[in-house]
């Protein structure tokens, strides 16, 4: 499993596809109108796909837990929407702090874990 | 020499900017150049130029105020010299939310066109940038419009400089570096002066 996460705007797919060899459409890309696939090499916008599961009143922290062995060889992209302001909405301060926790599952759970800033990708783990 | 620096609000990105101009501009006997891009609007943004200006007091420094036109002043510069550019962020807002029909024809590719051409015509330049990517609200058309702009400028400006330079509350993070230049000494120097530019009062 590796983990790529990092703000918005940081070109973390493009990171992906060169650092990787990961063809643009072997991505599946999270949003908050569709769950989630893995038929793909590459999970992308994983942030989105907790704030779907949140609408639907499951615990992401849980879902990714008892998931783990689908995400196992995959490469999850994460916008890291944790370090900016607090948000004034309850569900929006909910939403940051699950893909906070979501983030430090991955993390703990990766062979390789990569920030991206500017489009360079630094290793962390 | 093209070197991006990129932090939040009060990093200390700027002052460290200034103490690698000086230092560039020593190496090289050249003109250094302070590239204002902020227009100020109102009292809060004339007081942070003022901080701003009295930063910079007694460095050297000759001022360009131009906010819009990269290049306007290129014939001004020699390949000696160094322009320190403050900020990307400020260039981008007044690029995207200008009144002035002229501005809006520079498309999104032609930005960092301009930013390589000066580049160019200067010996070393030094581009000040913000960090604003890491929020769980979602804002206005407007506002995702200019951070999806700064970001992309960031990308694309990090992919051709020789040095990228992150700022967390004054501490330095090179994250890429392709001539190895040892900056120890620079960054002792802006480490010894402690803080960059007050809190203006809002």
């Amino acid at each position: 499993m590796i983990l790529v996460f990092g703000g918005s705007n940081q070109g973390k797919r493009e990171f992906v596809q060169k650092q990787f060899g990961i063809n643009r459409h072997d991505m599946f890309v999270c949003s908050d109108k569709q769950g989630i696939s893995y038929d793909n090499q590459a999970i992308a916008n994983f942030n989105d796909f907790v704030q779907w599961l949140l609408a639907r009143g499951k615990d992401p922290v849980e879902y990714v837990q008892s998931n783990l062995h689908n995400f196992k060889d995959k490469i999850i992209i994460i916008e890291d929407i944790t370090s900016g302001i607090v948000p004034l909405g309850k569900e929006t301060r909910a939403y940051r702090e699950y893909v906070g926790k979501v983030m430090q599952l991955f993390s703990r759970n990766a062979d390789e874990v990569y920030r991206v800033f500017c489009g360079i990708g630094e290793k962390l783990k | 020499m093209v070197f991006l620096l990129i932090g939040g609000s009060k990093s200390g990105k700027s002052l460290l900017a200034q103490y690698i101009a000086r230092d560039l501009a020593a190496d090289q006997n050249g003109q250094l150049y302070y590239f204002a891009t902020m227009t100020p609007l109102d009292d809060e943004d004339r007081r942070r130029v003022e901080e701003h200006k009295k930063i910079r007091e007694g460095w050297g420094f000759a001022t360009i105020e131009e906010p819009f036109d990269l290049l306007k002043h290129s014939n001004n510069f020699n390949h000696s010299d160094t322009i320190l550019l403050d900020s990307l962020t400020a260039y981008v807002q007044n690029i995207l939310f200008s009144d002035n029909d002229e501005v809006n024809i520079i498309g999104k590719e032609d930005l960092p066109l301009h930013v390589k051409a000066l580049a160019k015509e200067a010996g070393n330049l030094i581009i000040v940038s913000d960090y604003i990517f890491s929020d769980a609200e979602s804002f206005t058309y407007e506002v995702n419009r200019y951070k999806e702009l700064l970001g992309y400028l960031n990308i694309v400006i990090a992919e051709f400089a020789d040095c990228v330079i992150e700022c967390v509350s004054t501490n330095v993070k090179i994250h890429k570096n392709i001539y190895s230049l040892d900056l120890s000494k620079t960054i002792d120097d802006f480490h010894a002066q402690g803080f960059g530019s007050e809190i203006v009062e809002i």
